[in-house]
């Protein structure tokens, strides 16, 4: 069943049902009009029966006047009005129900009604006209004045005769009542006349008389009058208002009978019509469940549909007016923002114009289209369909809207371009790998080469898939035995293992070079794991071979020298000592350490210092003999085993080492550097323990040989007494403990002249006394001292010496400032010593400065504000001391919240030559000025020096040319040292 | 007929009424004047009156927004305009408007059998409202106070002419005077009227004024020609509009004029269809003379009008 079929059928109901309601409608109106008539016609008899009753009343109200019966004109009046009242709706409603077609009888007969009417009316009011009149003069005629007219006047001839006048008179009057008879009339007016004549000229004395005439006279001409509009008005009152009734009826029952055959017609048509509307709605019925299940259908195909689908339609301006839930999820918009938004709102861009532009030729031109489209959520997330859009045509075949139906590919987008990328990725890495890899399939023909494989094949892919089989390239085979190894290959394919061979395969190519290759083979299957070929990776070892023998010399050499590494002589030596043991042979080890090599190595670089070793070590190998070992064992360390050798023999070869290098000068761009070399002896034997220990005779032989004075050699013995005191570091920590316990240390001050008004200063330095009485000084123990941990000792004893012997400074009212190392500002007992120490001997803490390097502080920094802060707080001042030659970072200098900053001598030692010196110094004092700290310029070793730094304004000058180094303590108070232990 | 047998001779001089005697008169008069029912005043549904009084007294239903009904039928005055003329140019007395409910004709010549058909042309007439009924539907119905009162009384039909005329005529037929002390003694309290009273209605009776002015409105259900007896041709306007020839066009109608009502008769000078007569002494010797034909005493007259002055009502509240 078609749509248009049920258009149909509606169509059809629908007529059915107007012409029934037409029909039932004028139906309605039949029996509406119909019972208004009856109505009208019920009212129309009721007043006509009122309109008789009222003439009758009238009738009567006239009479009743007539007789004195009733003495107003209330009734009569009302009646008439009552009777021109109803007697006009009366005419109006026959008007009303017969309208034009009323016949002319009853027009004629209206007429005839109204007339008469106007008549009635008219004679009534004169009927009431004249009665009042006449009623008047009869009233006068009985009343007094009346009387008096008889009574009154003289006794005489006139009277007796007046007297017998109206006596006749109300006789002739009486009879004139009964019969108007003219003769009477004119008997009576005659005399009247007559006798008012006589009155006439007496008035005064005859006015009662003459009045009573001209009553008279109105009686009687008045009464005839109002008989004569009485019996109008009776037969005025008797019209024939049956007449009009038969008329009427006649007429009324025409037209019902008009109304009935309507009323029959109209309601047979209605009965017809209904039963037209039940059998097309019946019809219309069968056909809309044969449309339901048609419906129901397409229902469930557009489930399906919405379903697999993204469904939306759009008209001709790509306007979306329907959208599915599909399209709604997947774009990201509510249905809302995406109905009446247009299609390109999903755009990604990945599109061309002509992309769409072609599109939309095809949809409009009415044509179905089919492609892939990439669109872009409301998140942004780009999505690929299937869209095929479908036009849907109107009658003329011109599209009107669009449907399209799109299946999410992005997964399998994702999947092609995941593909696309792998397979460039492979390419990628087929490319650039180093070992050559080639595709083949089961029967060995050649899928697939890499470049590295047309290399090693020496082939194009092209040419080598022309030639087929992989066996057509080349053979592979075993390089000892030259047998060939291909059937393996097949072998590896038949099991689908993988396999390796990577030991001694040789490809021997057709043109007879060969390659020694190492081979992996893996079997390669397809998605139902059965083998379809396999790939070979070939390695080819021709140049590795040769590259593993240089990596075993590089792991036993050093890189720099090509002499033999540590590892290497460590491995020799060991193998020396075996021999020595086993065989009884003597051996000499000698370490070689270069003397003022760091000098090189810093003035002029690492390259400078490699070089130098490059040539050094010619020199050394110059001096040995073949079958001894050099090595290069650390930086400037060079060691050689005599093997073989008698110790004297060694102590020559030493000595000509020394004079060779002695003599040797390294030139480096400008300059020339002399180098020497202090070398240790150490003899292998029998009685030699092990490498280590020999290494450490030949190590502290060394030392001695540096110690002793350098460019000179040591050979180590055993209970060398000599050696073992001064044997290498462990010395210094012997000495400085001892002169901690000894109180061999002196502590010296250096003033520093205020050169602006403030209170002197002065720095505390430490001596150490040797046991011979000489001074050493402290650029020579200090490092020991710090690489051994003794620096927090000694700062200890220095500022407990320094607070304890307050007697000998406090009262100059100066500074005194202590340095205090990088070790001890990470102390943190420190500061609380200080303070200790402070309270123990009264000293006020404003007097002590401390000095620390920037350096020192900065490498703890946070500890060093603890530290500065914790003491500052008790009154303390401080140092920043070499400020500008260390990091010299004005920042640090803003965390350190010191009192003084000394600026580095090495500024101030040249300032007068040195401009860049001077301004150095200049911007050092104007910082630390603005930064409020007192200025201190060592180096001030000169007059012009001290001139300079005053004049730039610097507030102390220190150095040899403004103050020598004294003793704090005054000659003589010299303590005893063992009192003077902590 | 046999009125001059039937009518009894009356006393006559007496300077005091006997009781009896005014039981007789009472019964006389009563045949031929009914009392106005006291009830009437107040029938009528409140809200149509009260509509109707609005209307009766608003000027904006005139042609020139001057005059109202009320401007013309001023309570205070007897329902008249105490003026010979409602306006210079239209030379006809102002009627009462009380006691229109009892009426079977209007204005002097009868040309309208009802009060609303009266209403109508009073409105348009130029020479009375000179209104226009289109302006006047239309102000009606865009003035809100009459908007709520018209909802009220008629529900929610749009406002009409007949509406309006209903409710102006409702609020006219509520204008009744009742209670008169001549209606008083019509009922039967013979007290109401003195001797002087009594006897100037027995000359009422007796000169035959009763004749024209009879009924419930002493007057109005008929027409009479003034100067039945003597012609009278003081009046220069009678045959312009007043008379009731104006209306049929009969000779006989020439100088006929709807006999007024005696009600109030007292308060409503200046009198006769042109009220060319200030005082109802003097009407009452033109009426004597000119339909009696007779020269009345003057304490007759004096008697007669004392009588006249019984009938003046109380008016509606």
């Amino acid at each position: 069943m078609t749509p248009g079929g049920v258009n149909d059928r509606m169509k059809r109901v629908l007529a059915a049902s107007t012409l029934l309601i037409v029909t039932l409608l004028a139906l309605v109106y039949v029996q509406v009009t119909d019972r208004q008539d009856r109505a009208i016609e019920t009212r129309f008899m009721e007043n006509v029966n009122l309109v008789k009753r009222l003439n009758e009343a009238i009738a009567y109200d006239v009479m009743a006047l007539d007789t004195g019966e009733q003495l107003n004109y209330d009734r009569l009046s009302h009646d008439q009005s009552e009777l021109f009242r109803i007697s006009s709706t009366m005419r109006r409603d026959i008007f009303a129900v017969l309208s034009e077609n009323g016949s002319t009888d009853i027009k004629s007969q209206l007429a005839l009604i109204h007339q008469s009417e106007i008549r009635l009316e008219s004679v009534l009011e004169d009927y009431k006209t004249q009665h009042a009149i006449l009623r008047n003069s009869q009233r006068f005629l009985s009343s007094r004045a009346a009387r008096n007219a008889l009574t009154t006047g003289e006794i005489g001839e006139i009277d007796n005769e007046w007297y017998m006048l109206v006596s006749d008179f109300i006789n002739d009057l009486f009879a004139y009542n009964f019969n108007l008879s003219p003769s009477i009339r004119e008997h009576m007016l005659n005399e009247i006349h007559i006798w008012r004549d006589k009155f006439l000229p007496d008035v005064s004395r005859y006015g009662d008389r003459l009045e009573l005439l001209r009553h008279l006279e109105l009686v009687i001409e008045d009464l005839p009058v109002v008989k004569d509009l009485r019996n109008e008005i009776l037969q005025l009152t008797q019209f024939p208002y049956e007449h009009l009734e038969r008329l009427y009826l006649k007429q009324r029952e025409s037209v019902m009978q008009h109304w009935e055959v309507m009323s029959q017609v109209f309601f047979w048509l209605t009965l017809f019509f209904a039963v037209c509307v039940l059998l097309a709605l019946y019809l219309l019925y069968r056909n809309m469940h044969r449309l339901t299940g048609v419906l129901s259908e397409l229902r469930n195909q557009k489930f399906a549909l919405d379903q697999h689908s993204i469904v939306s339609i759009a008209d001709l301006e790509g306007n979306i007016t329907y959208a599915n839930d599909r399209f709604v999820e997947g774009s990201g918009y509510s249905r809302e923002e995406l109905l009446n938004a247009n299609h390109n709102l999903l755009n990604s861009g990945m599109h061309s114009k002509e992309y769409f532009s072609n599109l939309w030729n095809t949809v409009l031109a009415g044509k179905v289209w089919q492609g892939e489209i990439c669109n872009r959520s409301k998140q942004g997330e780009l999505f690929w369909c299937n869209s095929t859009i479908v036009p849907f045509l109107d009658d003329k075949g011109k599209p009107y809207q669009f449907i399209a139906i799109r299946t999410d590919i992005t997964a399998r987008k994702t999947i092609e371009e995941n593909l696309i990328q792998a397979k460039e990725r492979a390419q990628v890495i087929l490319d650039s790998v180093g070992d050559a890899v080639i595709s083949i399939d089961r029967d060995l023909n050649i899928d697939y080469m890499n470049p590295v494989a047309e290399r090693l094949a020496g082939l194009e892919l092209e040419d080598a898939q022309a030639r087929g089989n992989l066996l057509a390239l080349f053979d592979i085979i075993d390089e000892r035995e030259r047998k060939p190894e291909s059937y393996r290959i097949s072998n590896c394919i038949e099991k689908g293992h993988r396999e390796i061979l990577s030991t001694h395969m040789l490809l021997n190519r057709l043109d007879g070079r060969e390659f020694s290759v190492e081979i992996i083979i893996a079997p390669t299957h397809d998605s139902q794991h059965a083998i379809t070929g396999a790939v070979l990776a070939m390695h080819d070892m021709t140049e590795i071979r040769g590259m593993a023998r240089k990596i075993s010399h590089q792991a036993n050499h050093d890189a720099l020298t090509g002499l033999s590494n540590r590892n290497e002589f460590e491995r020799i030596l060991r193998a020396l000592l075996h021999k020595s043991v086993e065989e009884g042979v003597d051996h000499v080890l000698c370490f070689i350490d270069l003397d003022h090599f760091k000098v090189v190595n810093d003035t002029c670089g690492h390259v400078s210092g490699d070089e130098l070793l490059r040539q050094l070590a010619e020199i050394l190998r110059s001096q040995i003999r073949d079958r001894d070992l050099l090595a290069r064992i650390g930086g400037d360390e060079f060691a050689v085993l005599l093997g073989e050798c008698p110790m004297e023999r060694a102590e020559e070869i030493a000595k000509n080492i020394c004079r060779r290098v002695k003599e040797f000068r390294f030139a480096w761009e400008d300059k020339v550097f002399q180098i020497g070399a202090s070398i240790g002896l150490a003899a292998i034997n029998a009685d030699s323990v092990d490498a280590v220990t020999v290494m450490r005779h030949a190590d502290t032989a060394c030392y001695m040989a540096k110690d002793k004075g350098r460019n000179g050699y040591y050979i180590y013995r055993e209970n060398d007494e000599e050696l073992s005191q001064r044997s290498g570091e462990m010395q210094w920590i012997t000495r400085l403990t001892r002169a901690l316990d000894e109180n061999l240390f002196e502590l010296h001050v250096q003033k520093a002249i205020s050169l602006t008004g403030n209170p002197d200063y002065y720095e505390v330095l430490i001596r150490m006394r040797q046991e011979d009485g000489e001074l050493v000084s402290p650029m020579a123990f200090i490092p020991a001292a710090e690489r051994h941990g003794l620096m927090q000792d000694i700062d200890r004893w220095v500022i407990n010496q320094v607070l304890k012997n307050n007697v000998h400074w406090q009262r100059e009212k100066c500074v005194v400032s202590i340095n205090v190392s990088g070790a001890s500002l990470s102390d943190p007992n420190l500061a609380d010593f200080v303070i200790c120490a402070l309270r123990q001997y009264q000293v006020s803490a404003h007097q002590i400065c401390f000095e620390i390097t920037e350096t020192a502080a900065i490498a703890n920094l946070g500890n060093a504000v603890t530290f500065i802060n914790k003491l500052k707080d008790a009154g303390c001042l401080f140092a920043l001391d070499d400020f500008g030659s260390g990091l010299s970072s004005f920042g640090y200098l803003k965390q350190l919240p010191v009192d003084f900053l000394k600026i580095d001598g090495v500024f101030v030692r040249d300032m007068v030559e040195d401009e860049i010196d001077s301004a150095m110094v200049e911007s050092i004092n104007h910082i630390g000025h603005v930064m409020g700290l007192k200025t201190i310029a060592e180096f001030v070793e000169s007059e012009m020096i001290l001139e300079k730094v005053r004049e730039i304004g610097v507030d102390y000058a220190q150095g040899y040319g403004v103050a020598e180094i004294k003793p704090l303590l005054p000659e003589g108070s010299v303590p005893n040292p063992k009192r003077l232990l902590i | 007929m046999g009125l001059l047998l039937a009518v009894p001779m009356l006393a006559v001089g007496a300077a005091t009424v006997a009781w009896n005697d005014k039981l007789v008169v009472k019964d006389e008069i009563s045949r031929v004047i009914s009392p106005i029912p006291d009830h009437v005043a107040v029938s009528g549904d409140p809200a149509l009156v009260a509509l109707g009084k609005r209307l009766f007294t608003d000027t904006r239903l005139s042609g020139q927004q001057d005059v109202a009904c009320e401007s013309c039928h001023r309570l205070d005055l007897g329902g008249t305009d105490g003026k010979p003329y409602a306006r210079p140019e239209y030379h006809i007395n102002t009627p009462s408007i009380f006691n229109v409910r009892f009426y079977d004709r209007f204005y002097w010549n009868g040309r309208v059998r009802s009060l609303e058909e009266q209403t109508d042309r009073a409105i348009v007439s130029s020479v009375e409202m000179a209104g226009d009924w289109d302006r006047v539907i239309n102000l009606v119905r865009t003035d809100p106070a009459y908007n709520t009162l018209f909802t009220t009384v008629f529900g929610t039909d749009p406002i009409d002419k007949e509406q309006i005329i209903g409710a102006i005529a409702a609020y006219e037929r509520s204008l009744v005077s009742a209670n008169s002390r001549f209606d008083r003694f019509l009922s039967g309290d013979l007290d109401a009227l003195d001797n002087d009273e009594v006897n100037g209605l027995k000359l009422f009776l007796d000169y035959g004024c009763i004749a024209c002015h009879q009924g419930m409105n002493i007057g109005t259900n008929l027409y009479q020609k003034l100067g039945v007896i003597v012609p009278y041709t003081d009046s220069d306007a009678m045959t312009d509009v007043a008379d009731r020839y104006s209306v049929t066009g009969r000779p006989e109608d020439v100088q006929r004029v709807r006999v007024p009502s005696l009600r109030n008769i007292a308060i409503t000078g200046p009198y006769l269809h042109d009220g060319s007569v200030p005082k109802l002494e003097n009407v009452v010797e033109i009426m004597f003379r000119h339909q009696l034909g007779r020269v009345p005493t003057r304490s007759d007259i004096h008697m007669i009008v004392k009588f006249l002055k019984t009938l003046t009502g109380r008016p509606p509240a």
